[in-house]
Order: structure tokens, then sequence, then C-alpha cells
């Protein structure tokens, strides 16, 4: 055994007792980790962990006053909680196994296939995404209600079928439903499928598989984590979904009513002796949505952890779409039908609502009043500048931290993974109905944020949290399918962490990055519940602003006002996408230089 | 020239116009010149507000509101028709309101987080009589003294000064007037139950949270109504009546001749529908007995950031112009002797329904609205 002096002549330091991975710039790293993750707690699980809560407390201020459990055991005592929840249920499921259906189906043609007019489905897709689901529901509602509907005149001249036999009930609602979210299903698919190796589909087809056997063998397995992810969402939104299921499923006989519903329902009734309004019942509702929520995150954990779903994976790697055949006219023939009954037919009725006296009767003829109406307002360019804006960054952040979760969730431990997974889903247990008052009793007694109440930046913050869920199944397809040994190879040559991220990640999962900066971007547009709640009169959006028009009477004033919000979105949305080409266009120039550089620099292998 | 500068020129070609065409929409900043609308004499709004101490009074008050650079009012409640919101601007110019939709729960919320963060915005509440009694109850109110300067009598204040009835609303029967006649019309509830009206009629759901479960609650409380009229009409209603999801529907769906008749009929959306197409072809009826309405009160929010600008709202409010601009809208005014809408009979000689004390309305309604929503499937 060496001694003391000769340990020294040779230099020999004691071993620290601290581990390498909690030391220097990896503890720097750790606690860098550890803060975000903080923050984002507070952010995301407490409002719905207040939720809970108040479940149990009845008092002047949601949250807060004396302990219960009398409003709990009401509620869920009350057999027209468990109908209407299934009835939630039963709508959520299977409006999203059309949509992603469907959904995933077109984002194959758009991206696998020759299919002519492919390349104008995903920019078709977003346009129709951005018609808001109240006049959606308005324009499919005149269109099958109503003696003066135009599918029931048709009705009466052909067959002479009297009344609105397709005006409400269980098969209009599903379908309707369904039609409005396939671009949602389709921009959430249409990212991780342009990310799938042709290699894998060629291996399959070269041991005898046809098309169809490989793309549900090879392809939609390997899309199993957004698949079930986008399902978990779809199904948990279904239950939170208001409007639609008003319009169509209320005046059905007998009427289907559904969880939003009962939910506002019972918020509005007077409890106590001063009048409260039911938080406490309304929230008691709201643990069916946490546990439902709970189920269905678990079980998509449990369904896609087993294995690797990577799919980029270096040299060699050929996303390129492949002919299929005449059959490719039957795929467009699809992609019109639902581009007919998604987007024109809602649109076409939007636009002579606008144009009407009275928005759904054509009797009274037409007018321009509500456009001189709306555009002499002082409040609508105020308005609709508020909404781009608001809509354009609380996307581009929610779409950034839901990069930051889902990357972290696949490449950090399992308590980072743990916490960013439960991170993610949280603000979805929340019902719709309930949202910024939770965001707000919850952030009120919270020191930092206590103070940006009624600011811009409180409004912000809120609208990341509600939209971050959405975004993160966009964009966590798109972070599995690359391999980590791309990123090991960049660390290997030297790259730091961040360099890495920057240069190999963010590049190959743009597209999911903007599929889910646009997604959260739509939703935000079209909150209603945030706004009001959280900022000042001077945030005022064109959803709040279009949604008081259509709730005073004024349907036709609020159709005029979101045709000028289409427009400008559509505006906006083709700058992006010039944007986006140009973005996509300089990255890969500046790699090749960096390549190029590399390769002829001084000392390099080539260069000597 | 390259592609990519290409489509940013044609992106810029297209947006910069349509952004001036939607920038050209409205303006209207706050005058500078602090000219007082009112002229130099105290009764320059010659008599359209009251008396000429009322005019004085008020003149002063928005003089003071300048002053202080009180240039604008944040309302937290539904916003009037915005005729009404009109005709306060242009008498007094240098001021612009703004509602929020804030009601009950969310707007004592807002305000708890006002307090808390100290950035107070809210200076008006707005809504049915027993939400901003609950402001005006709370411990401490949300309400301040009103400074009554409009002569408003004693019974239209309420909750130690601070709450005022502003102006009621009435529901009714809407008829299509090509599919019944006058004389054949129902004008009373007892009319609406006759089986001969079943599928002709239409009513706003009252599961879906509307109206039309509160509306239904006052058929069955006071006693005195329960006895008039009670489950027997509430029931009967039920058996005959179409449901839409909304109450704008109810007036569409007559219009258009789809439903014959409406149940629980809002007033200023069927004078909506009138201001746009007179030759629409539908009549609105009160009830020959208990015409249901809804009490508006207004209260000026504690701390408001703006109070002389909020007590000057509240003060047109009840003088005659804003009275007058909101019966002009469909809404019946509270002030006596105040002329009605236009179309039906005045707040005197309808034969309004008795409704529930203040006190009383805060829960006296509850039970019977969870009753009538579940009868709905609710």
């Amino acid at each position: 055994m060496t001694d003391t002096s000769t340990r020294a002549m040779a230099g020999w330091t004691r071993p620290s007792r601290v581990s390498a991975g909690w030391r220097g710039r990896r503890l720097v790293g750790k606690l860098l980790m550890a803060f975000t993750m903080l923050v984002l707690l507070i952010l995301f699980i407490y409002p719905p962990l207040l939720m809970v809560i108040a479940a149990f407390r009845q008092g002047a201020i949601a949250g807060q006053g004396d302990w219960t459990i009398e409003p709990f055991i009401e509620v869920m005592t009350s057999p027209a909680t468990w109908v209407v929840t299934l009835n939630s249920i039963v709508l959520s499921v299977a409006v999203a196994i059309i949509a992603l259906a469907i959904g995933t189906f077109l984002a194959w043609v758009a991206v696998r296939t020759t299919t002519p007019l492919r390349r104008i489905m995903t920019p078709t897709m977003a346009t129709i995404l951005a018609i808001p689901s109240l006049f959606y529901g308005l324009g499919w509602y005149v269109t099958l209600n109503g003696s003066g509907a135009p599918l029931n005149i048709l009705l009466k001249s052909l067959f002479g079928i009297t009344g609105s036999p397709f005006g409400s009930g269980w098969p209009t609602l599903i379908l309707v439903v369904a039609w409005h979210v396939i671009p949602v299903a389709y921009l959430f698919m249409v990212g991780p499928m342009s990310r799938m190796d042709a290699a894998l589909d060629d291996a399959a087809r070269m041991s005898g598989a046809s098309g169809g056997v490989a793309f549900f063998t090879v392809v939609l397995p390997l899309l199993r984590p957004t698949i079930f992810g986008v399902l978990a969402l779809m199904t948990s939104y279904g239950m939170t979904a208001f409007e639609l299921p008003l319009l169509f499923g209320v005046p059905s006989q007998p009427s289907i009513l559904v969880f939003s519903t009962k939910v506002l329902n019972t918020y509005q009734e007077a409890v106590g002796s001063q009048g409260w309004a039911n938080y406490a019942g309304a929230a008691s509702i709201g643990l069916i949505l946490v546990l439902l929520v709970t189920i269905l995150v678990i079980a998509r954990e449990r369904l896609v952890s087993d294995r690797r779903y990577s799919t980029i994976s270096g040299k060699g790697f050929r996303p390129e779409p492949k002919h299929y055949g005449r059959i490719q006219g039957l795929f467009l023939a699809v992609f019109f039908l639902v581009v007919l009954l998604a987007g024109v037919i809602p649109l076409v009725q939007m636009v002579l609502g606008a144009f009407q006296h009275v928005a759904g009767v054509y009797s009274l003829g037409f007018t321009t009043e509500n456009f001189e109406k709306v555009l002499s307002s002082r409040r609508t360019f105020q308005v609709i500048q508020t909404s781009l804006w608001v809509a354009a960054l609380s996307g581009f952040l929610a779409a950034a931290v839901a990069l930051f979760l889902s990357w972290a969730a696949q490449r950090s431990g399992r308590v980072v993974r743990f916490l960013a997974t439960v991170i993610s889903w949280a603000p979805i247990a929340i019902p719709g109905v309930l949202v910024g008052l939770a965001l707000l009793t919850a952030y009120m007694p919270v020191p930092g944020l206590q103070k940006l109440i009624g600011t811009p930046i409180m409004l912000i913050l809120g609208f990341i949290v509600v939209a971050t869920p959405i975004a993160t199944r966009a964009v966590e397809g798109g972070v599995v399918q690359i391999a980590t040994e791309l990123e090991e190879s960049a660390r290997i040559s030297g790259a730091s962490k961040a360099a890495t991220f920057f240069t190999v990640v963010v590049p190959l999962v743009l597209p999911s990055f903007f599929a889910g900066w646009f997604i959260a971007a739509i939703g935000v547009a079209g909150n209603l519940a945030l706004p009001v709640l959280l900022s000042s009169p001077s945030m005022r959006t064109a959803a709040v602003t279009a949604y008081d028009l259509y709730n005073q009477g004024n349907t036709a004033q609020a159709a005029a006002l979101f045709l000028i919000l289409l427009v400008a979105v559509g505006l906006a949305g083709g700058v992006a996408w010039v944007l986006f080409a140009g973005v996509t266009r300089l990255l890969k120039r500046v790699r090749s230089i960096r390549i190029e550089r590399a390769i002829t620099r001084k000392g390099s292998v080539v260069h000597a | 020239m390259p592609r990519t500068r290409q489509r940013w020129l044609v992106a810029a070609a297209i947006t910069a116009p349509m952004l001036a065409l939607v920038g050209c929409a409205g303006g209207g900043t706050p005058s500078d010149d602090g000219t007082n609308p009112g002229g130099d004499s105290g009764s320059a709004y010659g008599g359209a507000l009251g008396t000429p101490e009322v005019e004085s009074a008020m003149q002063d008050l928005y003089n003071q509101a300048t002053d202080a650079g009180e240039y604008e009012i944040t309302a937290y409640g539904p916003p009037p028709a915005q005729s009404v919101i009109d005709a306060f601007e242009a008498r007094f110019p240098d001021i612009e309101i703004t509602f929020e939709q804030l009601q009950s729960q969310d707007r004592i919320t807002r305000l708890q987080g006002e307090a808390a963060s100290g950035n107070h915005v809210g200076d008006i509440a707005v809504d049915g009589r027993t939400p901003i009694n609950q402001m005006a109850l709370s411990d401490p109110s949300w309400c301040q003294a009103f400074d009554n300067l409009t002569d408003v009598p004693a019974d239209l204040i309420g909750i130690d000064g601070t709450t005022v009835n502003t102006y009621n609303t009435v529901f009714g029967i809407l008829v299509n007037t090509d599919l019944v006649s006058d004389a054949d019309a129902p004008h009373s509830w007892e009319a609406l139950t006759d089986p001969k009206w079943k599928g002709k009629e239409v009513m706003v759901s009252p599961a879906a949270g509307g109206a039309g479960a509160f509306v239904s609650a006052m058929l069955l409380t006071p006693d005195a109504n329960m006895q008039k009229w009670g489950w027997d009409i509430v029931n009967g209603i039920k058996a005959n009546v179409s449901l839409v999801a909304k109450d704008a529907q109810t007036i569409s769906s007559v219009v258009d001749g789809t439903y014959a008749i409406g149940v629980l009929a809002y007033y200023p959306y069927y004078y909506q529908t009138l201001e746009t197409t007179p030759d629409a072809p539908v009549k609105f009826y009160l009830m020959d007995e208990g015409t249901p309405y809804s009490v508006g009160k207004q209260c000026v929010i504690t701390d408001a950031p703006h109070p002389h600008a909020a007590q000057l709202w509240m003060n047109w409010v009840m003088s005659k112009e804003g009275q007058a601009s909101y019966a002009a809208a469909g809404s019946y005014p509270s002030m006596p002797g105040s002329p009605g809408p236009k179309g039906i009979p005045g707040p005197d000689d309808a034969d309004l329904i008795t409704l529930l004390s203040d006190q009383d309305a805060i829960t006296g309604y509850s039970d019977y609205v969870k009753q009538i929503q579940a009868l709905y499937g609710g």
C-alpha cells in the first residue's frame, strides 16, 4: 500500500465523495432542470390539484370556505350526473375513433403517396381548422334544421319528407362533431407520418406484404405513441365539448345532455344562505374527468412504453412518397368529401349568415349592414390584432414547452419522465367551463403570479397552460421518432447538449413542432374562458367579442366578425407558411455550410 | 428575382392593404381639447337628462371625471344594446365604456384577483338583481354607495344605498302571423298548454343552462304563483314544446316559420329582429296575466379606478335619456313615468308576475330551477 508522500509525489488526489453526475456542469444542468420542473408544476399541476380540493370546500370563493363532503355526495348520487357522463364518453370515443381513422388515412395520403393535389391537403386542413366551432356548429344547424334548411327543402321536394329528420340526435351529433375534428387528427398525424422511413415500408413489401398489410402492420404500429396520445386527448376533450352537443343534442327527443352542460348548470346553482355559486358541486363532477384522464394516460403509457418507435435513423433515411396507381383517385375523393363536410358547407353557411338580417333565415333577404357595423366599431381592429398576436405567441410558447417536455420525457430518468407526463396531461383534467376560474383561484395566492393578474403576461401564461397538452400530443410523436444514436453521434463529436438539441433534434422535429404550434394557436384564438377572467379589457379577443354578439342575438354580426378574422388568419397563415419554408431552407443551408467548413478546415482529414 | 423574395413581396402586397382596410374600422380616441359637450350653461343638455339641477350636477361630475383623467369605464356583466352604449358616448364623448361578460361567481373571483394583485380594472357591475345583491351583501361589500344625482326613488336603490334597479326585461309569446291569426294566438299560460299547439311551440331548453329554467321557476314561487299556475302549467308546456339550445334560436325559428309560437321569447331579441327586418311576419304578446321579467341591477364597484366616470354612467342610465335609450332597445325602464318599448304596454300597464323579494330571491328560486332542469333531463 502506498504511503501519503508517495501519493503526493504522484499527484494523486482523494476522489470526491460526490459522484460525477452531481458535480460541475452536470450539477448546474440538474439544478436548472429541477427549477424548470418546479415552475411547470406550479403552473400546470397546482390548478387541477386545487380544483380537486375545492370539491370538498364550500364558500364565497372557489376553493375556500368550510370543509364538507355534501356537494360531492349530492352530485355523485345524482343519476343525471352519470347519464351525462356516459353520453359524453360515448360521444367522445365515437368521435375520436372516426376522426383519427380518417385523419390518419388522409395524413398518409398527403405525405406517403403521389396523389394529385396532396400538397394542398395540409394548408386546406389548417384553413378548415381555423373555422370556429361555434360557427361550424351554426353552419350545420341551419343546413339541417328548419323549414328553410337546404337539406330539408331537398328532402321535401324529392321524397315529400317534412320537418328536420336529421336536425338532431345521436347520429347527427356524432358525425357533425367527428367531421369537425378530422382536421385536428390530420394535423397531429402528418408530422410523424412525414418522418417515416420509406425503407421500413419497402422491407415489408419486399417480404411479400401488400400495401394495405404494410400500412396496418408497419406504419400504424410505429405511430402508436401519437395515435394513442391523440386518442386520449380527443376522448378527454370530448368530455368538455359544449356548443356542438348543445346545438345537436338538446333539440333531440329525449335531449342528449353532456358532461360540460352538467358542470355549468351545477356551477350556476345558488348554495348556502348567501347564494354562493356551487363550485364545490361543479368541481366534484370535475373529479370524474380527473379519473378518466388518469385512466387514459396510464393506459397510453402501458401500451407504448414497451418498445422503441424511432424511424429517423440517420444516413439512408428516406421519407419519400410512393405511387399507388389509380386507387389514388379514390384517395382524392375521400379528401374532397372531408373538405366538403368539414369546411365548405359550414363556411358557406357562415358567409351567407354574415350577409343575412337574421342568421340562418333566408326569407328575410340579404344585407351588408353586419359588415358595416363590425367594420365601423373601433374595437374591431384591436380585437383582431390581439387575437393574432396572442394566438401566435401563446401557441409558439406552448409548442416550445411541449417540445421541452417531450424531449425531457424521452431522454431523462424516470422521475423527470413521470413529471413531464403528468405536467403535459394535468390541465386537461379541468372541465373547460371551469378552466379560467381554476387558474385564477390557483394563481391568486402565489406571490410572483399574484401581481400579474390583469396583465397580458397572465393571459399568455394561462393560454400556455391550456394549450400545452394539445401541442404536446403533436410534438411528442415527432420526438419519439428520432433515434438516440443521432444525438449521441453529435455528443461524441463534441457538441454540447444544447447544441445537439438545436442542431439535431429541432430540425428533425420541425414539422411536428409547426403542427403543434398551429393547432395550439387555433385553440387559443377560439378560447372563451381565459381572456375575460385572466386579463384586462384591452386584451379582448375576437372569439370573446363574437361570442358576446352571439349571446346578445347578433349572430349575423358575429359571423361577419369571424369572417374578417378568418381572412386575417389566412393571411397570417400564408405568411407563416412562407416563413416556415424559408426557415427550413435556411437551416439546411446553414447545416451544409457547417459541414463544408468542417470538411475543408485545416486539420481535417480531407484537408490533410 | 429569387423565389423566396418573390413570396415575401407577394405576402406583403396582400397583407398590407387588408390590414389597412381593417385598420380603417372605427377609431374614436378620446378628444384632446377637453371641450365641455354641455357648453357653457348648466342646462346645455337641453333637458335631455332631466331637470336643470340634475344636468348641472351631471356636468360637474363629467368635468371631475375628465379632470381626473378618467376616460374609460369597464363594466362587468352582460352589455346592453349597442345603441345604448352609443347614446352614452355621444352624450359624453370623452368617456368610453367597455363591457366584459363576467357574471356571478366569475365576477367576484375576478374582483378578488384584482384586489390581490392591486390591478383594479372593474368600475361597474351589471347583472340580474340576485348576483348584484350578493355582491353588495358580501363582507366586505363589493359595491360602493351610489351618488344619486338623478333623483332615483328610494325603492329602486337597495342594500345600503349601493345597488340600483336600472331596467327590466320581459319574456313573452312570439307568434308567426303567417301561421297563427291574431284571434287564435295564445295570450296566457293556460292557453300555451292547449294540446292543439303540440309540436307547434318552441322554447329554449331549461336543461341547457339558459333563462328557461329560471323563468319557469317563477311560476312555482312564491305561493301565490304556485297556486295560480304551478306544475300543471310547467308540465303542460313541456308536453307541447320543441326545444332549442339558445334564446336567439327561439326567435329565428319562429321568424322562419319552423314553429308557429315561441314560448318565453326574450323581448330585446325580438326587438332587434324588428329593427333589422320590419317586415318579419311575427308579433310579440305579453301574458294577459303574469308576464315574467328579469330585474336588471347595477352598482359601482368598490375601489373602482374610475369612480367619477362610473357614477356618471349610473346616473346617465337613470336619467331621462338613459331610460329612453334602454326602452328604445327593448327593455323596460325602471324609473316611474318612463315610456316602455315600442309595441307593448308600458311597465305601469303590463301585468307583471309577482317575484320574490330581493332577499328571498338570493336562494328562493334555486331548488325550483334544479327541479325544472331535472324535468327536462338536466
